[in-house]
């Protein structure tokens, strides 16, 4: 056979396996407002980038009449490409494709994949569509999900992981994302749940629809397995770019450097917070007052919003924020703030994003819900994670720190670099009202006029202790600064860290409290 | 200064411009004896709220089937006696009083099916 003929074969079996699960199938996959499994490659990818392997991989299973069906890639895309020109490697699950269920070659492929990029120390991004576990391979598509929960966890703290949800993720198949650093869902089309609506109503008797039970929304807001939230798909993919931009390729490396650029004069960092402790403002704009071009990434938007969490550049490195947010919940620590934010301190020290901390939290979220709900536990995470966090670390105490909460948000005591300070901080171990009534009880108690006595001893503490000067008379904060000046100290303290030398005891791992 | 606003979903859908005190959302917080001006979230008022166990009360913590009732009103119970036999999640569950006492009143029968959280037997 001459070579063009062979080419012509290899052209018509591509073609055919490029069909996915056939015509009727996409019709059905654009009819839930989706995009196929290598559209979405396509749109997520560079042009002209992708390059697609195991595009041949047939099934082995000789059960249940499966001998006799055909699967076009085993219901699964992988391949590479670049995203900015950065290498990443890439799963697609194909629903079109027997749901995109997961059976044994299926499987090998994604970890064939995954080996890649963790050989070539590339970022692994995995989009999941698929019904779950392919039944009739039996234990073999338990055998596939096991396989890739390990290498997720072999994975992790060395390349970059992302998943992207765009269709159902259910039972054992939701913890591979679970175990990845960023999940990605859009609203409508994303469904992760461990036991579905039919199972928890045939047993609980409790009715609830998959968007309600496991929805995009339910997870991006209340239960935070859902980092980013979008309205469509495209959208999603340029909030996929757009975090791709700010991380390293792997641990080894740096996060590419960008043209530094002054913030928005718009952002007027003397302007956005009020003097009072008790009002609110927005500390997403003290954010884009200090940040490159006013450019904030956030992440974790929508769950435990009261602390902000994200991305930004400073003279065009890559740094990570993590701010209380005093708008909301007047930006209290809680379980899920706690949470939230060690989990992101963890992400940044892994990959050598130093931190820079902006804090004004009035202490702990009261309440029988959060003790019984573990805050403990979970507010030791916090603690744990500034601690350990070996990249350069900077705090600015723009107003109240008060308390636990003090000690809790990159302290000196747990080895901040840098402590910076307005001169409105308050730096006390409680709040003036709080302590006033403790301290002074004896007085206010057998006053005449309890109530006046209260205020006047409010007064006296907030004069001698509301104050960042006690702290600085310490050395627990290192100087007291002037809002304007944040940008330019925070540009000096990475430029002095760039060589941070951090020396802890040799351990094979520590204990944090998970 | 600019803010994004958000819409019902949770998701920001509007740019404009607006004075953040002016929010009629707010609330405010008590926390360590200070109030706070704040906005809330949809998981802290979902949030259910604590109320004291009856300890008198025995209740169902999962939705099931009454297969037996083995105690009737008047009736002297030791910890480990049998009360109830309950099918749930495809188990026959013995329902063992966990201290002694008297029976008050029996609320279910044979065969009936209870939600969860409902109240089954009484305690003097």
């Amino acid at each position: 056979m001459p070579l063009k003929r062979k080419i012509l074969e290899l052209k018509k079996r591509k073609e055919e396996i490029l069909q996915g699960g056939g015509e009727q199938a996409i019709a059905k996959q654009q009819a839930m407002g989706k995009l196929t499994a290598r559209e979405r490659v396509i749109a997520l990818l560079d042009e002209d980038s992708f390059n697609e392997y195991d595009l041949f991989v047939e099934h082995e299973a000789r059960d249940f009449g499966m001998e006799a069906k055909v699967l076009h890639g085993d219901g699964v895309v992988i391949g590479t490409g670049t995203i900015y020109g950065a290498p990443v490697a890439i799963f697609a699950q194909d629903f079109t494709v027997a749901g995109g269920s997961l059976g044994l070659m299926h499987a090998r492929k994604i970890t064939k994949i995954m080996d890649y990029a963790l050989r070539m120390r590339i970022p692994l991004i995995g989009i999941n569509d698929s019904g779950g576990a392919r039944i009739q391979e039996g234990v073999n598509s338990l055998a596939g999900y096991g396989e890739i929960f390990f290498r997720n966890t072999l994975a992790s703290g060395v390349i970059p992981q992302i998943s992207v949800i765009l269709g159902p993720c259910a039972g054992g198949a939701v913890y591979s994302p679970a175990l990845t650093d960023f999940v990605f869902t859009v609203d409508n089309i994303s469904k992760m749940f461990i036991t579905g609506p039919e199972v928890i109503k045939t047993v609980l008797g409790e009715e609830i629809s998959m968007e309600e039970l496991g929805g995009a929304r339910v997870h991006a807001e209340i239960t935070g397995n859902a980092h980013f939230y979008a309205e469509s798909e495209m959208e999603c993919f340029e909030q996929i770019k757009k975090l791709i931009t700010y991380i390293p390729w792997n641990n080894t490396k740096k996060a590419r450097k960008f043209e530094p650029k002054d913030p928005k004069p718009e952002y007027n960092i003397e302007e956005i917070v009020p003097g009072d402790p008790k009002q609110p403002y927005d500390v997403r704009d003290v954010i884009k007052a200090i940040a490159d071009d006013s450019d904030f990434f956030e992440i974790h938007e929508y769950w435990a919003a009261n602390i902000v969490v994200g991305f930004g550049r400073i003279n065009g490195d890559t740094v990570g924020f993590v701010a209380n947010q005093p708008l909301v919940l007047a930006g209290v620590l809680d379980v899920d703030s706690s949470d939230k934010a060690a989990r992101f301190i963890r992400y940044c020290n892994a990959f050598s994003i130093p931190l820079v901390t902006l804090v004004d939290l009035p202490g702990y979220l009261p309440g029988v819900d959060q003790e019984h709900a573990g805050v403990i536990r979970h507010g030791a995470k916090l603690l744990y994670a500034f601690s350990e966090a070996s990249v350069p670390k900077t705090t600015v105490i723009i107003r109240k720190a008060y308390g636990g909460g003090y000690i809790a948000m990159n302290s000196r005591h747990l080895r901040a670099d840098f402590v910076f300070a307005w001169p409105g901080a308050e730096i006390a171990v409680m709040g003036p009202e709080g302590a006033a009534n403790i301290i002074f009880r004896k007085e206010i108690m057998e006053a005449e006029d309890p109530d006046k006595m209260r205020r006047l001893k409010v007064k006296e503490y907030k004069q001698k202790f509301a104050n960042p000067y006690v702290a600085a008379a310490r050395g627990y904060i290192d100087t007291v600064i002037e809002p304007y000046e944040t940008r330019k100290l925070l540009i000096h303290a990475l430029e002095v860290s760039v060589n941070k030398v951090s020396d802890r005891p040799w351990k094979k791992h520590g204990i944090p409290p998970f | 200064m600019t803010k994004k606003v958000k819409g019902e979903t949770g998701k920001t859908n509007v740019k404009e411009k607006v004075n953040i005190a002016d929010n009629p959302m707010f609330r405010h917080m008590i926390i360590e004896g200070t109030k706070y001006r704040t906005l809330t979230t949809r998981k802290n008022e979902l949030r259910t709220k604590w109320v004291a166990p009856q300890l008198k009360e025995l209740k169902s913590f999962i939705p099931g089937t009454i297969i037996k009732v083995s105690v009737k009103p008047g009736d002297r119970v030791e910890p480990g006696d049998l009360l109830l036999v309950f099918e749930a999640m495809k188990m026959m569950n013995q329902v063992l009083s966990p201290f002694p006492g008297i029976i008050k009143k029996v609320f279910v029968k044979e065969g009936d099916k209870v939600p969860k959280g409902s109240v089954l037997i009484d305690y003097e």
